[in-house]
This record gives C-alpha cells, sequence and structure tokens, in this order.
C-alpha cells in the first residue's frame, strides 16, 4: 500500500525544494516585519524609525506623531499584511483544488457577492457604520459561494472543477452585474469605486479584533490540510485511489477558501491579483507541495500587501493610490514572464 | 454521422432565431417612452409620417437598435471564435484585453483632453478602438514566442494578467473623476449603448458584414483547430497562419462593437455557449445561431433599458447580464 | 444519435467531438445565404432610413414670438418668454427656480437638493439618454452644459442653448442663465441683493468669531478624504468668497488652483482650519475616520467647530442653495 502509493506520488513529480521553504518562511518572516517598520515610518506624514518605536512602546495621545501611528497605520499594516496572507493562501487552495493556473478567490463568487451586498447597504441604509458594512460583506461573499457550489453540486456528476469555473463565472456575472445595476440607479457607483479601490486604508483596531483571529484560524487548518491538497492537486481520481476521502477534503478546504477571501474582501474589497499571482511565484521558487506552498504563500503575500500599500501612501503623497491598481502593476510583469516562462516549460 | 433528426434541429433552431430576432426588432420600434401606434409606424416606415414621427422612429430608435443587434452579433462571433481556439469555456472577448484596453483609453480621453462637443462624440469611439485593438496586439506580442508561436493558454494567461493590470490603471484614474464624469464612465463599462446615431450603425455595419461570412467559412478550420492539434496538422490545416487569422477577426469584431456599444462582456461569453447547447458544437451550425442571439439578447436588453425601466437608464450591459446569467445557469444544473 | 450535450462539451475539456462527416458545404452554403441576406436586409433597412432623414424635422416652432440669445457657439433663435423649459444640466435647476420659472425637466442630481423642497416636484426627471422622453414633454426651450453628448438631437426637439461650467462664476452664471430665459434684469438684481446681504452676514460672522479664523471644506468619499478650493460647491462660494473668509494657509497654495484635491486621512491636521465643515450623507457610510485620534485631538474638533453638512443639498451653488447654505454656515457660526 504504501509503496504503491510513494510510486504513484512519484509518477506525478510531486518536486518540493525543502531547503529553499525554510529559507523564504524565515527570510519572509524577516522582511514582513522590517516592512511592516519602514511602512509605518513613511507616508504622507513624515516620522523616522526612532519615534514609530517609541510611541508603539509608550503611546501618548498627545504627540501628533504617536496619534498618527497608533490609530492610522499601525492597523492599516496590520489589515494589510493579513488581508495578503489570506488573499495568497485562499488563491493558493483554489489553484490547487481546482488544476486551474486562473484560479482565485474571485471565481468563486465571492467579489461579486461581497460588492452586491455593499450596494445594497449604500443604497438601502446609509446609516450604517463602517463595522456593519463588514459584516454584511462578509454574508454577500458567504451567499455568492453558496450560489457557486449550489449550483455546481445540483447535477449528479458532483462538483468538478471546470464544473465550478463556470458556474463562478455565471454567478460572478449576474452578482455584479445586479451590483452595478443598483449602484448605477441610486447613483452610487463612485462611492462603491472608492470603497472597493481605498484598500486597507481606514482600517482601525475594532475591525482587526475581528478578522485577525477569523484569518489566522483559516491559515492553521490550510496548513493541516495541506498534505491532502498536494494529493488532491493530483487529480481526483489519484487521491481517490489513495484512500483520500476526496469530498471531505475539498468541503474543508472550500470553506477555508470561503473564510480567507471572505474576511479579506469584508476588509479591503476585491483585490484579487493576490490570490492569482503569489501561489504562482511561490511554486516556481518551491516547487509543487502544498505544504511549502501554502505558508510560503501567507508570508509573500503578506509582504506584497505591506509593499503595495506602502507604495500606494507614498508614491503620490498625500492623494492615495488605489492599493488594488498598484498591485496589479507591481504583479503583472512578474506574472507575464512566468506566463511566458511556463509556456516554453510545458512545449 | 449527421443524423436528420439533427438536420432538421439544425434548421428549426436557425429559423426561430431569426423569427424570435425578428420580433424583437419590430417590438423594440414599436415601443417607446413617446407613443407611436401600429397605424403610425406603417405609414412613417412607407415614408409619410409627420416630423415628429419621423423624429422617434428615424432619428431617436432605428439607430440604436441597429447598433444593438450589429453590436451583439460581433460579441458572440468573436467570443465563439475565442472560445474555440483557446478551448477554453470562459473565453470572451474581455480575455484579450478589450474591454479594459478601450476602457482606459475612455478614461483617459475624459481625464486629458478638453470636451469639444462636436468631436467628443465620434472621438471616444476611435479612442475606444485603438485601445481594444493595441491591447490585443501588446497581449498577442507578449504570448508570441519564437520557434512556438502563440499557444492559446499562454495567450489567455497573458490576457488575463494585463486585463488586470489595465482595470487597475482605470480604476486608479476614474476615482479621480468629478462626479459626473465618473458617472459617465461607469455607464461606458456598464455597458450602456453609446452610439446611437446613423453614423455608428455605419461605421459598425462594414466590419460585422465582412467578417461573419468570413468566419463561417473557416467554420471547417475552427473545427479542426477545436480538436488537438497534431490533428488539425494531420489534416492540413496551416495551424499558425489560420490561428492568427482567425484572432484577428475576433479582435476586430469585438473592439469594432465595444467602440460603438460600450463595455459589454457577458454576451460575448454567453451567446456561443447557449447557441452550442441547442445545436451542437459544429461551427457551421452554431456560428449563426451564435450571431443571432448575440442580436437577440443585446437588443432585447436594450429595449428593456430603454422602455420599461426608464428614467432608471440601467444600461444594457447590466440587463444582458441579469437575463442571460439565469439562463446559462439553468442549462449549468441541467445536466 | 441525440444532440452533443452542454455537460459532454464541458467535461470533455473543449475538446469538441465532431460529429459526421466535416465537409457538410451545401448546409453551409444555404446558412451563410440565409445569414447574409438577412444581414442585407438590414443594411438596405439603414441606408433607406438614411436617405429619407433629411425631409423629417425643422418646423417645429414657428408661431410664438422668439429671441436671438447670443450663446457661446453662436446665435440660437430662443423663446422670448419661455415657458416650458427642459434643464438638462445638474446644477443649474435652482437658477431657474429663483428666475421664478420651474423646469419642466430636470435630470436626477437635483431632485435630492432638500432646499428645492417641493419646488421641482412637478418636474420630471429625464436622465441623459432618454431623450425621447423629452420629446414627449413638449418642452419650448433645452439648457445643458457644453459637453453634452446629446446635443444635436436636443436640437431637433427644441431650441437648445448650452453653457461651459467652469467658464463662469456662481454669479455670472446666474446672470447668463437669466440671459437666455429673458429675465437678466431679475438675475441681476438677485446678484446685488446678495452682495448687500454677503456683506452685512460677513460683518455678523467676524463680530461673532473675529477676523482671522480659518477654514476648510472636506468630504468623505468611501475611504479618501476631499477638501474644496473657493469655488466647488459645498457651501465653499459662501464661505470664502461670499463672507470673505480666509483658508489655513497651506490649504490656500494646494487646493485653490486646482478647486479640489484628494488626500490622506494622515494630512487632515496639516489643512486644518479653526472651523471644519465636513460633508455627510449621500450613501456614504464611512466615517471611521471620526474615530480615529487623529480627527478627535483636532483643535477644531476639540473645540466643537467641525460642523455637518449635508452633502447632496451642498452640492449646488444656484442662488436658492446659496441662500440656505448662509443661513446655515452663518447660524453654525454665530449661535456660539
Amino acid at each position: 500500500m504504501f509503496k504503491t502509493k510513494t510510486k504513484q506520488i512519484k509518477e506525478n513529480k510531486v518536486y518540493s525544494r525543502p531547503a529553499v521553504g525554510s529559507a523564504i518562511l524565515l527570510m519572509g518572516f524577516i522582511i514582513l516585519i522590517a516592512s511592516i517598520g519602514l511602512a509605518i515610518s513613511v507616508g504622507a506624514a513624515k516620522i523616522n524609525f526612532l519615534t514609530v518605536w517609541n510611541s508603539i512602546l509608550n503611546y501618548d495621545p498627545s504627540r501628533e506623531a504617536d496619534r498618527i501611528i497608533i490609530s492610522l497605520r499601525l492597523p492599516r499594516e496590520l489589515g494589510a499584511a493579513i488581508v495578503g496572507a489570506a488573499f495568497a493562501v485562499s488563491g493558493a487552495i483554489m489553484q490547487g483544488m481546482t488544476k486551474n493556473p486562473l484560479a482565485d478567490p474571485g471565481l468563486l463568487g465571492l467579489n461579486a457577492g461581497a460588492s452586491l451586498a455593499l450596494a445594497c447597504v449604500f443604497a438601502f441604509n446609509t446609516g450604517a457604520d463602517y463595522f456593519t458594512v463588514m459584516i454584511l460583506s462578509f454574508l454577500g461573499a458567504g451567499i455568492g459561494a453558496g450560489m457557486v457550489f449550489g449550483l455546481g453540486s445540483m447535477s449528479r456528476g458532483g462538483l468538478s472543477p471546470i464544473r465550478i469555473t463556470l458556474a463562478g463565472a455565471a454567478v460572478s456575472a449576474l452578482l455584479s452585474s445586479l451590483g452595478e445595476g443598483i449602484a448605477l440607479y441610486f447613483k452610487l457607483s463612485q462611492d462603491l469605486a472608492f470603497w472597493t479601490a481605498g484598500g486597507v486604508s481606514g482600517t482601525n483596531w475594532a475591525q482587526l479584533k475581528l478578522i485577525v483571529p477569523v484569518v489566522l484560524v483559516g491559515i492553521v487548518i490550510a496548513v493541516i490540510f495541506s498534505r491532502q491538497l498536494t494529493i488532491l492537486s493530483f487529480g481526483e481520481e489519484v487521491a481517490k485511489g489513495l484512500g483520500q476521502r476526496t469530498i471531505l477534503t475539498k468541503a474543508v478546504l472550500m470553506t477555508v477558501v470561503l473564510i480567507l477571501a471572505g474576511a479579506a474582501v469584508s476588509l479591503v474589497g476585491a483585490i484579487a491579483f493576490v490570490g492569482l499571482m503569489v501561489p504562482h511565484i511561490v511554486r516556481f521558487l518551491v516547487g509543487t507541495d502544498y505544504r511549502w506552498i501554502i505558508p510560503c504563500s501567507a508570508i509573500f503575500g503578506s509582504v506584497l500587501m505591506v509593499l503595495a500599500d506602502t507604495f500606494a501612501r507614498t508614491v503620490n503623497a498625500p492623494y492615495e493610490t488605489p492599493v488594488g491598481a498598484v498591485v496589479a502593476m507591481i504583479g503583472v510583469p512578474f506574472f507575464l514572464y512566468l506566463a511566458r516562462k511556463g509556456g516554453r516549460k510545458r512545449s | 454521422m449527421m443524423s436528420l433528426r439533427q438536420i432538421k434541429r439544425i434548421r428549426a433552431t436557425t429559423i426561430a432565431a431569426i423569427v424570435l430576432l425578428v420580433a424583437v426588432f419590430i417590438l423594440s420600434v414599436a415601443t417607446g417612452f413617446a407613443s407611436l401606434t401600429p397605424g403610425e409606424l406603417f405609414r412613417t416606415v412607407i415614408g409619410q409620417g409627420t416630423p415628429r414621427e419621423n423624429l422617434i422612429l428615424f432619428e431617436f430608435r432605428l439607430p440604436r437598435i441597429f447598433v444593438a443587434v450589429l453590436a451583439g452579433m460581433g460579441l458572440a462571433v468573436s467570443g465563439a471564435i475565442l472560445q474555440s481556439l483557446t478551448k477554453n469555456p470562459l473565453s470572451d472577448p474581455g480575455i484579450l484585453g478589450i474591454n479594459a484596453g478601450a476602457g482606459l483609453m475612455v478614461v483617459v480621453y475624459i481625464m486629458f483632453f478638453t470636451v469639444e462637443t462636436s468631436s467628443f462624440l465620434y472621438i471616444l469611439p476611435l479612442f475606444a478602438l485603438a485601445g481594444g485593438m493595441a491591447t490585443a496586439a501588446v497581449i498577442y506580442l507578449m504570448s508570441y514566442i519564437k520557434g512556438e508561436g502563440v499557444e492559446p493558454t499562454r495567450l489567455v494567461l497573458v490576457g488575463v494578467g494585463l486585463a488586470a493590470a489595465l482595470y487597475g490603471a482605470t480604476l486608479t484614474l476614474s476615482t479621480r473623476l468629478e462626479m459626473e464624469d465618473y458617472s459617465f464612465m461607469a455607464n461606458w463599462m456598464a455597458g450602456r449603448i453609446w452610439g446611437d446615431d446613423w453614423i455608428f450603425v455605419l461605421s459598425l455595419l462594414p466590419w460585422i458584414l465582412l467578417l461573419t461570412p468570413i468566419t463561417l467559412l473557416k467554420s471547417n478550420v475552427l473545427n479542426t483547430l477545436n480538436l488537438h492539434e497534431n490533428v488539425s496538422i494531420g489534416v492540413g490545416v496551416n495551424v499558425g497562419r489560420e490561428r492568427i487569422i482567425l484572432i484577428m477577426i475576433a479582435v476586430a469584431l469585438a473592439s469594432a462593437s465595444v467602440a460603438v456599444s460600450g463595455g459589454i462582456g457577458f454576451v460575448g461569453l454567453m451567446a456561443p455557449h447557449i447557441a452550442r447547447s441547442l445545436v451542437g458544437p459544429r461551427h457551421q451550425a452554431f456560428l449563426p445561431i451564435a450571431a443571432l442571439i448575440g442580436a437577440i439578447l443585446l437588443l432585447a436588453a436594450d429595449s428593456i433599458g430603454r422602455v420599461i425601466l426608464d428614467p432608471s437608464g440601467i444600461p444594457a450591459g447590466i440587463i444582458v447580464t441579469i437575463i442571460g446569467a439565469p439562463y446559462f445557469m439553468y442549462l449549468l444544473a441541467k445536466k | 444519435m441525440g444532440r452533443l450535450s452542454f455537460l459532454k462539451l464541458i467535461e470533455n475539456d473543449f475538446y469538441f467531438q465532431i460529429w459526421g462527416d466535416l465537409s457538410m458545404k451545401k448546409r453551409t452554403k444555404q446558412l451563410l445565404l440565409s445569414f447574409m441576406t438577412m444581414l442585407l436586409a438590414f443594411a438596405l433597412a439603414a441606408c433607406g432610413n438614411k436617405s429619407e432623414e433629411g425631409t423629417s424635422t425643422e418646423n417645429k416652432e414657428s408661431k410664438s414670438e422668439t429671441r436671438i440669445y447670443k450663446g457661446e457657439k453662436g446665435d440660437v433663435k430662443v423663446p422670448a418668454k419661455p415657458k416650458r423649459v427642459a434643464m438638462m444640466a445638474a446644477t443649474y435647476a435652482g437658477n431657474l427656480l429663483d428666475l421664478g420659472i420651474t423646469p419642466i425637466a430636470v435630470n436626477e442630481y437635483p431632485k435630492a437638493n432638500k432646499f428645492y423642497g417641493n419646488k421641482l416636484d412637478k418636474a420630471e426627471v429625464v436622465t441623459a439618454d432618454s431623450y425621447e422622453k423629452l420629446l414627449e414633454l413638449n418642452p419650448d426651450l433645452i439648457i445643458t452644459y457644453s459637453d453634452d453628448k446629446n446635443i444635436k438631437k436636443y436640437e431637433e426637439i427644441a431650441p437648445t442653448a448650452t453653457l461651459t461650467y467652469d467658464k463662469y462664476d456662481y454669479k455670472e452664471q446666474h446672470i447668463e442663465i437669466g440671459k437666455i430665459v429673458g429675465k437678466e434684469k431679475e438675475a441681476k438684481a438677485w446678484v446685488k441683493e446678495w452682495d448687500k446681504k454677503a456683506a452685512d452676514a460677513s460683518k455678523k460672522v467676524k463680530d461673532a468669531i473675529g477676523e482671522d479664523k480659518t477654514f476648510m471644506v472636506m468630504e468623505a468619499y468611501g475611504k479618501d478624504m476631499y477638501v474644496y478650493g473657493k469655488n466647488w460647491g459645498r457651501g465653499t462660494e459662501v464661505i470664502y468668497q461670499a463672507l470673505g473668509l480666509k483658508a489655513p494657509k497651506k490649504l490656500e497654495e494646494d487646493v485653490f488652483g486646482p478647486g479640489w484635491k484628494a488626500i490622506s486621512t494622515e494630512v487632515i491636521p496639516t489643512y486644518a482650519g479653526d472651523y471644519i465643515f465636513v460633508g455627510s450623507g449621500a450613501g456614504n457610510p464611512d466615517n471611521s475616520f471620526m474615530q480615529s485620534d487623529v480627527w478627535k485631538e483636532l483643535p477644531a474638533v476639540k473645540n466643537g467647530n467641525a460642523i455637518k453638512f449635508d452633502s447632496e443639498s451642498f452640492y449646488f451653488n444656484d442662488p436658492i442653495s446659496l441662500e440656505k447654505e448662509l443661513d446655515f454656515i452663518v447660524k453654525e457660526l454665530t449661535t456660539k
């Protein structure tokens, strides 16, 4: 039994680079801390490194620098880190499960559901505060994903990746059109655009208290199931042959994707490119074993988002550039390079 | 083997689609906010109308209706070509960055050029056309590798990547627009039929009239390209050349359509799927039906937006999706 | 043999199965023929209509008295006393109301302005592309911005006068609209009266709060902040022009030129004045910046000098809105 297992895994050429992986994890963590530090000290209002330490260690609300650091920048950068990790990990899971290199959480109808919910909130209940808005967009994301799964599993064939993808495209199109329609009808589309483009600005401690535990739990579950995901990425038949209960595994993994992406979308809106891009880059570096891909994606996603957000705040200060745009700009050259390289390897 | 039943089915479906299109067309002509009774309508059609009736029919309604019909056809055929070439059921003109490129150019135009009414109306579609085509060209060049040509999977990857970047840029720029400019932009992106003048009909017509029949003539090539590449080569198809020609046709059709119609995406995705589910995957059979369905969908959507939902002014692109997506889902769930 | 099912198609990963022989030339030709015939029919219909169109319009208005308005793009023949005016420009509806003309059609923005009360209840909402509805309303004059895409269509419905928004300040714009509708005298009278009223108010405010207090007008959109210059609606005309109140130096330098500026929450303190007018409402649930210590510690906020206004109404700078804005601002500044 064990022999056939290893043989089958070998046939599917799982290659991993544990050394590179550990190095990335360690370096990544250091870089993450450093970049958060850097991110806090630069910005529209200039503050030096020492002041940053000083104000984190003993906060004095009467100093303007301290107020900016503690009530604006620190929550913002933590938010960026957590959101980046959540998007990247959920993207990695999606790509592993569907074996589709273009899969990202947006395909599950999460973004569309969230934006529809947002449009409804803006249109029908202008009194809602930030917190309510967040909860409702999380619910919207859940409804979107629920529709995709419901539709995908309605038939006898069950949840095949291609069917999920198609269902996702249809549901996303429907929900985002409804959202757009509502937004245009009520003249809200610019408010909505500002909201989704605004990224992590405006993140505060109350939101973080809600989001951080959720995301951390999601990532831990993802890491626990990463071995199963590697097996699943060989294909469903293989996974079944290896004795995996594929339905259970897929259900758990999909739930994790929903939690992670839902939480992230509710905080910053749809920044889908992180989820699409980071797993590709990580796979290129550490190989195809998801035990390495998932944690490395988390770190890599965090660093990317923190740096992107810092860039977004500083490149044209005091005016904020939408962070989603920055992520896309940074990511695209790399992505194009990968696409060309990958294409060459395959043929 | 093509069974008799299938031939009958194809014929019946084609006729049904044509009848449906004509019916939607007539309904759309006959309805609108300004009242025009069937009698008045008939009088106007045969050239006996009052100035007011002529104005309503020939200046207000017909141009917009024709633009919707033609753009629907163009997008549907373009989508069908792309889906077959890339062997990807989710391909649509958007995948070649046409919507994204056109959208970016529209924002750039609104932001950086003085808006002179007389030229604005006609220059904007030119900008959109240039944006769409340039983006498609860049995507094509970026996915071209010497000795290998353009491999479809890579084309899709590069397309999605570049489209994401362009949307990012569009978003960045458009949040800086004044409220009314933004509202215009949002409507354009959501697919409000922009060109509602005869000049737009005339500028779109040659593209459709020329390229749709060419595509139809290439049905067999499309059929073979859809199989594995080796099969195509075996059958004697020059894969590389045919692919380039077909992609160029798809880009031209979609860019021309998007330029006058605004950013409408779902028609190109859905119409081919629906057509295929009705008559099967042979291009000879489903391409004309896809074109008809595209026209029906877009015309119906625009008419609903124009007639029923006035004065809300919901763009056709949104209504098309709201009508089309559930049907698409039904097809998915049925089997 | 049944038809190839949709799903089969998908599960084969789009490697479609091809049924039967590949050359079905006859059928293709037939289909092609019918298809082209249809397109041809469309083309013919289009061309046919084109040739007729020339004869269609023109003799719209001729009976009632007309007068020439020297507009930006040449002379426009307008009715001497227009009765049914359609106002397709968002910001000018109030100017018409002040001149005693209730527009028969407006677009959707002025309807949200609470300052107009029920004065616009009878005006129909006509969005940009519903020119058919406009035709049904039978206007005798249409006024719109000079960058409106549908001017050509409007001109076929009724005489159309156009204005370029940023060519006039708020007083000039009122007089210009007065000229269009034949009430230039009334418009000039309002400007005179307004100047007097503003001077009184200015004195009253300066007596109450002192000469050299500074003011900032801002709004939050989604997660972004906006600061406005001296001519960008939202009460800026009243504060900086009519009342002659000052802006903080930095704000004057950075914002008065471009008219408005998007800023980060972090630099609110840099631009903040002794008084802050902050827009609220308009489908805008985000005021999380008001919970941050950066906001709470601003001198203006601490002293209770942060004043909220209704964004949807303050957006405008026509006489009716301006007078209400003036009353609101004077009241806020003097009753403390």
